[in-house]
């Protein structure tokens, strides 16, 4: 069954594109069931509950206001999830569309706005990131508004080349020729050829996103407390390393778990619908949590 | 060769200028006026006027931004509002700290990773190689704090090897600061190893398909002059564009290795200037990592025709 759905989804029948499928499945899961249904409510306090260690009741013990953590790891799972999703999105719109835009009518126009994107991704990894987030203030659209106008330029750089590697052929003339629209035929044809080379980069962006969320969250600069995020978990357990290591230990290897699926999925993504990168560097994780794909 | 140096040095100019009007934009797009936040409650109109003239905000924004650029051509960042010290002294006093930390790492991370890459590709598709391909793609997804928070419990918390917090300059404190850089560069060096390695091995992988590898081989050259004379130069040279990206990234991300183990670096000094709204300090902050960042670029693009043999300007 399993192997019919990642055939279908034209996926390399292979052991790591299942457990990549399987690892980002069960976060979806988490992260949507955490909206209906956590052990325990994620941001109330009950001192009587307080620094808890693993146990049948709290199977990822608690904090020192009695919060459980396995309940504030599922609602994590919901802020990272939703959090990468918007960012990769925004910057798939913003970048897809003003790339096939500069593409295709070429001139001035092109020239402008390859200039500016140039510039944007002279700021390295998450230094955008860090200054948006400083004129912005920490909140949840701040966040995302800062990763999708960190991740659009090269959104924007792939859905340029790929526009100009299509719009001399021959059924794009032949569409103008026919009277077509201008709209009409980037919709019709210009669109299509841009989408699995934006698909192969998404899919590498949605790791880095949630890297980059996790990385702003633990310096404070992203969604702010109470809110659970992993990173604002990470943080908080640095002062109660001596006596409560179950706060250091869950929200990392969520975060791990999270990004090996997504590096894992990533991968499979390019190898089915890039045949000419199989076997290249995905998104280049890097520490201090900014993944940059290697093709810029 | 020099011809491409100086036409790849001009090319790098009108990038650092734009990046320079990014963060005057970003920095003017913050809500609230500048004017107000120095001086807070107080309201004397004289006062407002003649604070405006001196930040030169009762001009337009060309002549503004004209001004800013005379200064910071000039290394003058302006003055942190909490302190008043120049931005410029406070940014090269924490500088060194990170760079300490960020090329240990980085040199650390290719004298593994480029061997195991190369290895990995020598014995494509053998056990050793699927072992070093799922070790990179583990720690490839092991965020470095995480690392770093891990050997703080086991090396500083359990065992008390190393300090757990603390910083001395390896220049200033000789082999003694070594401690403080071990913990740090390890949980740096693990996520790195593990794209630099992927990198490797792939680059390598392409280019020991080629024909004139199967004509090396079978000149009778030995395995270790084949792959290092022979194929090793053809293929370092992503690798090396990566390394820019990498130190970009680690220069960019300071800040949260910095967090964990408490290091006076410059991404603490950002950091803690965006918490304190100190904007001076986070402009100049922004304007020197990318300046930095341009500067990496420059370098590994005119390495590559160092490293590259087939690439001739």
């Amino acid at each position: 069954m399993l192997a019919n759905f990642t055939l279908r989804l034209g996926l390399a029948p292979r052991f790591n594109s299942y457990a990549g499928l399987i690892i980002v499945g069960f976060f979806l899961l988490v992260a949507l069931l955490s909206l209906v249904y956590t052990p325990y409510d994620p941001v109330e306090t009950n001192l009587l509950a307080k620094l808890k260690p693993p146990s049948a009741t709290h199977w990822f013990g608690t904090d020192p206001f009695g919060r459980d953590t396995l309940s504030r790891v599922m609602a994590g799972a919901a802020v990272s999830v939703s959090i990468s999703l918007g960012s990769v999105f925004f910057a798939l719109v913003m970048g897809a569309t003003l790339g096939i835009i500069s593409g295709y009518f070429g001139g001035w126009l092109d020239r402008v706005i390859t200039m500016l994107n140039d510039a944007v991704m002279a700021f390295p990894g998450l230094l955008l990131a860090l200054g948006l987030m400083a004129v912005i203030g920490p909140s949840r659209i701040g966040v995302v508004l800062a990763l999708s106008l960190s991740y659009a330029p090269s959104m924007l750089r792939v859905a340029r080349s790929s526009t100009l590697s299509i719009k001399e052929r021959e059924f794009v003339t032949a569409s103008i020729a026919m009277g077509n629209n201008t709209a009409w035929t980037i919709v019709r044809h210009v669109v299509p050829h841009c989408i699995a080379p934006l698909l192969v980069l998404a899919t590498g962006l949605f790791g880095s996103a949630l890297l980059a969320e996790s990385a702003l969250s633990f310096l404070g600069l992203g969604v702010p407390p109470p809110a659970p995020t992993w990173g604002g978990m990470l943080a908080d357990s640095r002062q109660l390393m001596d006596r409560a290591i179950w706060l250091a230990i869950f929200p990392g290897l969520a975060i791990s778990f999270a990004l090996l699926g997504l590096n894992l999925l990533g991968d499979a993504v390019r190898d089915a619908l890039d045949p000419r990168m199989r076997g290249m560097a995905p998104t280049q994780a890097t520490s201090a949590g900014g993944l940059k794909p290697v093709t810029p | 060769m020099f011809w491409y140096a100086l036409k790849r040095i001009g090319l790098s100019v009108p990038t650092a200028v734009l990046v320079t009007v990014i963060v005057f934009l970003m920095m003017r797009a913050i809500p609230g006026d500048p004017v107000m936040i120095i001086l807070g409650d107080n309201t004397d109109a004289a006062l407002e006027a003649e604070m405006r003239g001196a930040l030169g905000i009762d001009q337009n924004w060309l002549q503004q931004y004209g001004h800013w650029m005379g200064r910071v051509l000039t290394g003058d960042l302006g003055r942190s509002v909490i302190n008043q010290e120049p931005v410029l002294g406070l940014i090269l006093s924490r500088f060194p700290v990170t760079a300490q930390v960020v090329l240990a790492a980085t040199l650390l991370a290719l004298l593994i990773a480029v061997p195991a890459g190369v290895f990995a590709a020598w014995r494509q598709n053998t056990r050793s190689d699927y072992a070093i391909v799922t070790a990179a793609i583990v720690l490839v997804s092991v965020p470095s704090f995480w690392i770093g928070l891990m050997l703080i419990w086991v090396f500083s918390v359990k065992w008390a090897i190393f300090p757990t917090f603390g910083f001395e300059s390896v220049a200033e404190s000789g082999l003694s600061a070594l401690k403080y850089l071990v913990l740090p560069v390890i949980a740096i060096v693990c996520t790195e190893i593990a794209s630099i390695t992927r990198m490797m091995r792939s680059t390598m992988i392409e280019v020991l398909r080629l024909e004139y590898i199967t004509h090396a081989k079978a000149k009778g050259l030995s395995s270790a002059r084949v792959l290092f004379r022979h194929a090793f130069p053809n293929a370092f040279a992503p690798t090396l564009t990566l390394i820019g990206i990498i130190l970009g990234n680690l220069l960019s991300g300071a800040a949260v290795i910095e967090t964990v183990f408490t290091i006076p670096g410059i991404g603490r000094l950002l950091v803690d200037a965006i918490y304190a709204r100190d904007y001076p300090v986070v402009q100049g902050c922004l304007i020197f990592i990318a300046f930095l960042y341009v500067i990496v670029n420059l370098v590994v693009d005119l390495l590559y025709t160092f490293f590259d043999p087939r690439i001739r300007f």
